[in-house]
């Protein structure tokens, strides 16, 4: 029988250390967005994000309809359209008896005389902002349908969503069986090729191994760059110049403080009843003020009150402050270093 | 047979190198750098104020103020059955909380009991901050059914109706009203749900129920007065930082064990506890989603999300009629923060005393700080919101040096009466 090439054996061997050696969470991390949704509801015109969660049994994996266990469980659909949060929704589970499964569809409830009989939850129709979440507690494995109904506020008829799903449900089949026989064969066919005898193990295990560890990656620390300036900013594209100076000298973190903006053309002359917006965040971690800053004061002309700003981490962060007047609109980014 | 032995011996020899790997202590740490002992001095005591600041309070720093509010602090007779004490759930010797998931007073709270330690210097109150003052976050716990289940018009009642209670009150405060007047102050009367209560309070003049809401928020801060001064005790953390300030390198490692040191290098770097985790009482005081799971039946908690209406509209904020501030001395709740990253995310807890805080989290969903540290390694995505932590990978023997250093910051706190309470 014909040897398995060195490479082959390579990948399979670094895939077999990497299922030994990586942790089982490997679950798909933070921000799920719309495109590789796998689990979206849609009611009618709206959409949602989807997720079910056995907190209990299963922690923090989630579920897209059929769950394995029975217990307590969490329905979440987190909204993608703004609208759903001015909207009552109806939450509604049934035992499915309505003989068709998987392929239970809105017709075949509304076939259904008494809704209330086969009812195991209901969640009356309510108003949730930006996510709805429903708690149920399933005490016996079996066939459900999850139904949710909302009615827009202009009277329109009622929109329904349905989702047929199983509590208990093994969900493998015939995988693990699959699964177990290619691993024989593959151990028959290296029996078979006298790998094990040959000491071919010998020569790639340890490259292998130390290719499995690098995969398991070194997180760089963030680089941060120092960029401080006292004589002001140029804006974006050279419309203004900024001075910012915060009242307090040093900048501490986790202290509510006020800045003075002194707004000047880039020649000097300074620019009176611009309107003024101030933003920022940390770019490295992704997260903005923890404040909502104003100007609220133009006490002398070019000479703007910014109050409300705080900073709560160390390192570095950009403050963005947009300036418009007259129809010029550019940008200052003013970049610190906790 | 002399296979089978190879194969044990390499087995064996494997197994060894992991248990190695994994606890095998690493050399001395290296000397501390300018950046580290800048981040060290940061999270020193010494960088603590000296004085509180509680602008909507006039009476925070008055040592009258400050005994009646102890006393009414440990006095369970503020209470609707006379057995909850505000010291019920806030107990000095688990550094003012309780050891339970949820507080406990009359009926079970919606969260976990914090710390009182260090609170006056966080311009929020509660996991999401639906207070914005000691003061008046000391009141809401009185009308809670849950906790001590009592209504102000008794409380003021309680104030004028016990000697030393009404004669500290004046001494402090001025004049206390005559509420013995049983057409215009009934025996019970509070805004709310409870509607008999409700119906009571709204059957009274506008300038009556004035009256009653002043020694109401009065009462709040006498019993603030007492909290702001609730000081951590100085942990060897602290002697250690101050010895590593002097250029002192010997002395450091008689003061924190190498576990300990490894733990704090942990700390400010690859853990990046810091960023959330900064500043002499360990917390930034903001609000962060960290992913923590749903308490058994209950939903998710959305956190921050829900409390922001609810300290704009809350009459004892630092805005309202009962406040000592000036709109000025407001900032933190005129430039409040409210997007969507506020769903599911709670308040930064102090660490100080976390020994002593057990359990974890907003409903002490985690039991001890090894599970916490678990918890953070692995960051798996939040039931709702997002998760804003990212996991550190650190291994087993790097969280155990975390946990050594979190308990290094153990000391007994500060305050008065402390010894004989």
């Amino acid at each position: 029988m014909r040897p398995i090439p060195e490479s082959r054996r390579t990948v399979l061997l670094c895939l077999l250390v990497w299922l030994l050696v990586v942790p089982s969470p490997a679950v798909a991390h933070g921000s799920v967005t719309a495109g590789e949704d796998l689990c979206q509801i849609r009611i009618g015109y709206f959409t949602a994000h989807f997720k079910i969660y056995l907190p209990r049994s299963h922690g923090h994996e989630q579920f897209c309809e059929d769950l394995p266990v029975a217990g307590e469980t969490i329905f979440v659909m987190e909204y993608e359209h703004a609208g759903l949060n001015d909207t009552p929704i109806d939450f509604r589970i049934i035992e499915n008896t309505t003989g068709q499964g998987r392929y239970t569809r809105a017709r075949h409830v509304e076939n259904i005389a008494d809704l209330e009989a086969y009812t195991v939850f209901h969640h009356p129709p309510g108003r949730q902002q930006d996510v709805f979440t429903a708690l149920h507690q399933f005490d016996t494995a079996g066939e459900y349908v999850g139904i949710v109904t909302i009615k827009t506020t202009d009277g329109a008829r009622a929109r329904v969503a349905v989702f047929p799903f199983e509590v208990g449900y093994t969900g493998l089949g015939l995988w693990p069986w699959f699964a177990l026989a290619a691993l024989v064969l593959q151990l028959n066919y290296l029996r078979m090729s006298g790998w094990f005898k040959t000491g071919s193990w010998r020569r790639m295990g340890l490259p292998s191994l130390m290719a499995a560890l690098l995969t398991l990656g070194f997180t760089a620390p963030p680089v941060a760059t120092a960029d401080a300036d006292s004589a002001g900013w140029l804006s974006r594209n050279g419309q203004f110049r900024l001075q910012a100076t915060p009242e307090i000298d040093p900048v501490v973190i986790n202290r509510i403080h006020n800045w003075t903006l002194i707004l000047s053309t880039p020649a000097g002359a300074p620019v009176s009843g611009a309107s003024i917006t101030v933003t920022g965040g940390m770019p490295v971690h992704d997260h903005g003020l923890p404040t909502s800053p104003r100007v609220s004061d133009e006490p002398v002309a070019g000479r703007y009150l910014l109050e409300g700003m705080r900073f709560h981490m160390h390192g570095e962060w950009v403050v963005a402050v947009l300036i418009e007047t007259d129809g010029v609109r550019d940008l200052v980014e003013i970049r610190l270093t906790l | 047979m002399n296979q089978r032995r190879t194969w044990l011996g390499l087995g064996l020899l494997g197994l060894a190198a992991t248990l190695a790997w994994q606890l095998w202590p690493a050399a001395k740490p290296a000397p501390w750098n300018a950046a580290e002992r800048a981040l060290l001095a940061s999270l020193s005591l010494d960088q603590l104020p000296a004085q509180a600041v509680a602008p909507g309070n006039a009476v925070a720093a008055n040592a009258g103020a400050v005994e009646l509010g102890r006393r009414l602090f440990f006095d369970p007779r503020l209470s609707a059955n006379g057995q909850i004490a505000c010291s019920t759930c806030h107990q000095p010797a688990l550094a003012f909380t309780d050891g339970l998931d949820k507080g406990r007073g009359l009926g079970e709270s919606r969260r976990n009991t914090r710390s009182l330690i260090g609170a006056t210097t966080s311009p929020w109150l509660y996991w999401d901050g639906r207070k914005d003052s000691l003061w008046s976050q000391a009141l809401s716990p009185l009308e809670d059914p849950a906790e001590h289940g009592g209504n102000r018009m008794a409380y003021a009642r309680f104030i004028t109706s016990d000697p030393g209670y009404a004669a500290a009150y004046r001494a402090v405060f001025g004049s206390l009203p005559d509420f013995s007047d049983p057409a215009r102050f009934p025996e019970a009367a509070a805004p709310g749900p409870d509607r008999k209560l409700a119906r009571a309070w709204e059957a009274m003049s506008a300038a009556d129920r004035f009256q009653v809401n002043r020694v109401f928020s009065n009462i709040g801060k006498a019993i603030a007065a007492f909290e702001h001064q609730i000081k951590p005790g100085r942990a060897r953390f602290d002697d250690y930082v101050a010895a590593v300030l002097d250029g002192n390198e010997v002395r450091p490692d008689q003061i924190l064990s190498a576990a300990e040191i490894r733990g704090l290098r942990l700390f400010i770097g690859k853990a990046r506890c810091i960023e959330c985790h900064n500043g002499p009482m360990f917390t930034n005081q903001e609000f962060h989603n960290t992913g923590v799971l749903s308490y058994p039946g209950d939903l998710p908690d959305r956190g921050r999300a829900e409390a922001l209406q609810q300290v704009r509209d809350d009459p004892f904020n630092c805005l309202g009629e009962f406040s000592d501030a000036s709109p000025d001395a407001c900032a933190e709740l005129r430039f409040a923060r409210d997007d969507a990253s506020l769903l599911g995310a709670t308040r930064t807890p102090s660490l100080r005393h976390v020994a002593a805080t057990a359990p974890y989290m907003h409903k002490g969903q985690l039991k001890t700080l090894g599970d916490v540290i678990s918890h953070y390694n692995r960051a798996l995505p939040a039931m709702i919101g997002h998760n804003e932590a990212k996991p550190p990978g650190l291994d087993r023997r790097e969280r155990q040096d975390l946990t050594a250093f979190l308990e290094s910051l153990s000391a007994a706190p500060e305050f008065p009466g402390a010894t004989a309470p």
